[in-house]
């Protein structure tokens, strides 16, 4: 097993990978009781399209077939749930699919060899009735009907939709209505056994355990998992900067107050000679000096009670830069365009980048009293950039004024998409 | 973990001493008795006060100062226990083993207490611009609320059952209370409030206490003695009736809430096995399995019991034509429960779970520091006591603690014309 030292932090992780070729991911937290397990799934919502082995024709499955098979998951062969079994234990067991991922969890705080073989077992194991199918159905209808409900989340879905012409980042996670009532059980098979395999899969544990014995346990319980290695193969999707809608103003029920959200779709080739672990620190920098809480044009716009509220977001997505500015106004069309003229200006002034990187090293660091902090840490590293950071802090050494004035000299501001929420018309 | 006391006439301190964490938390309360008229103009100063001082004029020369002490927050809310008000300003910051700097440990401390004490005032008035962006805030946070079908569900329900009692009112005000609030007010009520509150302080950490103790003192200017008197468990009629309302709304799901009373709790252990078994998180808790998992009725169904405002509810979002079928499996829970139809399995199960979030708790900086402050205000046991009071309820305490429980209001609120039943 590999130690992994997690510079300037005074931390330590352990990396191993099982015999079925599975990476595992240990932190050891000495001080606390708890402890937080993560089996996570490279099989998000947008893998729609795929061939398994030597398949010479693509499947494709609804949308909506990731999260409907995370629900299913919890149904186990010998009648019970995987929810009751955690329960005995004392444990909370959740799940969550993302576009990108599938996460199985359960935090806790005793028996962490039980709750482990739990999840495994599973996660692993596959169990599905017809009966099971439509009992599961009608849960996900109830879940989708409560989101369409969410004006935050049907605006995010919307923008999506406006940004993005081929990626299916512009689809519902948990899919439709409709897209759930068409999915049928072979769907629902075929991408189990596509997908769940040892080495499209990662685990995270981290809590009070001895990391050798942890480990030892997980290789054991995998090996139990009688499974043959598939090659995977998505079908690429190429996504060019431009955006489907220039504006489109969509409709929510009972906004009284419109919300905005001005997206820059941006080529990610403008940036080569960065990491993308690197971009987002120098986005970050850029936006939260010029739109979050310590920007003057963010203080003027709420002094003249132009916003309520203003943030901002940014998103790598294969080979485009999406960099979102969101807010909520009374008077968004006028906001909006301060913001274009702003992003034609941006600034960051040289001594805000020490400062603002001692507070995100202050995070890190106090992140680590969290095991469910450090879990997420490193699971969204091994999304988002398929490898562990162990070096965050030169990473933030080498953040410099030079490229920060660099990177802005090369945003790229063709591509903009602005949607508009407003309240539904009668 | 350490814990002490440190009196001092017109505040106490509280510490918990622990190397548990990289980080440390101070929490200043100010407690006061529950007004009805007061309401906005109080969640407002609270707000004010954590937003702008005479030393950090604007939100951003706060957050600005907030970054060179390693990322450190500031923030306050506003709840309530019973009749009683706590107006909570906390400052969330790294332990000073982790800094450069010799003075950090007196920078972060003293900040709030700089802000609390040196309120934004000019010539009688609340700083207009601060005063314009925060009562925008809130305004839209009232507005925001009529999108979320749950929480017009629950409030309107809660107003039916409970018209008068402080568990009605929202926390912020509504817009024309809003719209009642003047500068010169915020000044004013400063006045008193500061004047009248009772004055606490919380802090955990690895830190040098006495240290801790002597900056606060330095920093915390406060010069009158309080009386400490209220009213924290407010008790509601029982009736036999339940009353049924069926509202229209405009969402695509229908939302259900029951309401009910419940009685004077005097075993606070088998209240929570109690909450715990029938609604607790996971999907094993009764309601879920009979709403969820037998019958697909829900994603989600959730069970909050207040034991101080001496009320529960029962939320849950179903297909509209669910409507009768979910109520009475509702209702058919708690039938059960009063009955005694729980199995040893499901007893444990609730009894495991509160053991295990019990633990968790002691895991967490917030929780710790919130037991403590429970423990002062409610008598509540320190997290580390629990266990073997949680173990030895009995199924005959939860049996009797279910009786407590009473329907009081069944509310549903439909969904739109166009959506809903298909």
């Amino acid at each position: 097993m590999e130690i992994i030292n997690f510079n300037k932090a005074d931390e330590e992780f352990f990396y191993d990978v099982c015999d079925n070729g599975m990476p595992v991911y240990l932190w050891v937290n000495n001080k606390g009781n708890n402890f937080y397990a993560t089996l996570n799934v490279k099989f998000g919502s947008v893998d729609t399209e795929f061939k398994v082995g030597n398949e010479k024709k693509w499947t494709v499955i609804p949308n909506g077939v990731a999260h409907f098979l995370e629900h299913i998951k919890f149904n186990m062969e010998d009648g019970t749930n995987a929810f009751d079994k955690f329960a005995k234990l004392g444990s909370n067991p959740n799940a969550f699919t993302t576009f990108d991922f599938t996460c199985y969890e359960v935090f806790g705080n005793s028996d962490l060899e039980e709750n482990l073989k739990l999840l495994i077992d599973y996660v692993t194991g596959f169990y599905l009735t017809d009966e099971l199918l439509e009992k599961e159905r009608g849960i996900i209808l109830e879940e989708v009907k409560m989101g369409e409900d969410n004006n935050n989340s049907k605006f995010y879905f919307e923008s999506n939709k406006a940004i993005f012409k081929n990626n299916k980042r512009k689809y519902e996670i948990a899919g439709t209505v409709n897209d759930v009532k068409k999915i049928k059980k072979d769907d629902i098979i075929k991408a189990f056994n596509t997908f769940y395999q040892p080495n499209n899969m990662f685990m995270v544990v981290t809590g009070n355990f001895n990391p050798y014995q942890v480990m030892a346990l997980i290789n054991e319980e995998m090996n139990k998992w009688n499974i043959k290695e598939k090659k995977i193969v998505r079908k690429s999707v190429k996504e060019d900067c431009k955006v489907v809608l220039e504006e489109k103003e969509v409709y929510g029920k009972c906004v009284e107050i419109p919300k905005f959200n001005v997206s820059y779709k941006i080529d990610r080739n403008l940036f080569k000679e960065y990491k993308n672990e690197e971009l987002n620190i120098y986005f970050s920098i850029i936006l939260g000096c010029n739109f979050g809480a310590t920007s003057l044009f963010k203080e003027e716009l709420l002094e003249r009670e132009l916003i309520i509220g203003l943030n901002y977001n940014i998103n790598i997505v294969n080979d485009v830069i999406l960099l979102s500015i969101k807010g909520s106004s009374k008077y968004p069309k006028e906001v909006v365009k301060l913001i274009k003229d702003k992003m034609q200006d941006l600034s960051v002034e040289e001594s805000r980048i020490k400062a603002i990187l001692k507070m995100l090293w202050g995070n890190i660091i106090w992140g680590f009293d969290d095991v469910e902090y450090v879990n997420s840490m490193v699971q969204s590293q091994i999304v988002s950039y398929n490898k562990f950071l162990n070096d965050i802090y030169s990473l933030y050494k080498n953040i410099n004024y030079k490229d920060v004035n660099a990177i802005i000299d090369k945003i790229d501001l063709t591509n903009c998409s602005v949607i508009y929420l407003m309240n539904e018309k009668k | 973990m350490e814990y002490k006391k440190y009196e001092r006439e017109p505040y106490n301190i509280y510490t918990i001493k622990t190397d548990k964490f990289n980080s440390c938390r101070m929490e200043i309360i100010l407690r006061h008795k529950f007004d009805k008229k007061n309401v906005a103009v109080d969640n407002f100063l609270t707000d004010f006060l954590a937003f702008t001082s005479l030393n950090y004029p604007k939100r951003r020369d706060v957050v600005l100062k907030l970054e060179e002490l390693y990322g450190a927050s500031f923030y306050s809310n506003r709840e309530r226990i019973g009749e009683m008000i706590l107006n909570n300003f906390m400052v969330d910051f790294l332990a000073p083993n982790f800094c450069d700097e010799e003075n950090y440990l007196e920078e972060v401390i003293k900040l709030p207490f700089l802000m609390l004490l040196n309120p934004n005032f000019k010539d009688q008035e609340a700083d207009i611009n601060s005063f314009k962006i925060i009562m925008n805030r809130l305004k839209a946070e009232v507005l925001y609320k009529a999108e979320d079908p749950v929480y017009q569900c629950v409030k309107e329900a809660i107003k039916k059952s409970f018209h008068d009692k402080p568990v009605v009112e929202s926390r912020i005000g509504s817009i024309e209370d809003l719209n009642d609030i003047t500068p010169h007010m915020v000044y004013e009520y400063y006045q008193k409030f500061i004047k009248e509150c009772v004055c606490d302080v919380y802090i955990i950490g690895n830190l040098d206490m006495d240290k801790v103790v002597n900056i606060i003192d330095k920093y915390l200017t406060l010069d009158t003695i309080k009386d400490d008197n209220f009213n924290l468990f407010i008790t509601n009629e029982i009736t036999n009736k339940i009353n049924t309302y069926e509202v229209n709304g405009e969402f695509t799901q229908a939302n259900l809430a029951v309401v009910g009373v419940i009685d004077n709790i005097d075993d606070v252990y088998a209240f929570r096995v109690f909450n715990s078994l029938v609604g607790g998180v996971g999907l094993s808790s009764k309601l879920d399995q009979a709403l969820r998992e037998k019958n697909s009725l829900c994603y989600s169904v959730s069970l909050r019991s207040t034991r101080t405002d001496g009320m529960f509810f029962v939320h849950c979002g179903i297909e509209q034509s669910n409507y009768k079928k979910a109520v009475s499996l509702i209702k058919n829970v708690f039938k059960e429960m009063k009955n005694g139809n729980f199995t040893d399995e499901e007893l444990d199960n609730a009894k495991s779970s509160l053991l295990s979030s019990n633990k968790m708790g002691e895991d967490s900086i917030v929780q710790l520091l919130n037991n403590y402050l429970m423990h002062q205000l409610l008598n509540e046991d320190l997290l580390r006591d629990r266990y073997s009071k949680i173990r030895n309820v009995t199924r005959d305490d939860v049996k009797n603690i279910s009786k407590k429980f009473h329907l009081k209001t069944i509310y549903l609120l439909k969904s739109g014309d166009n959506n809903g039943d298909n």
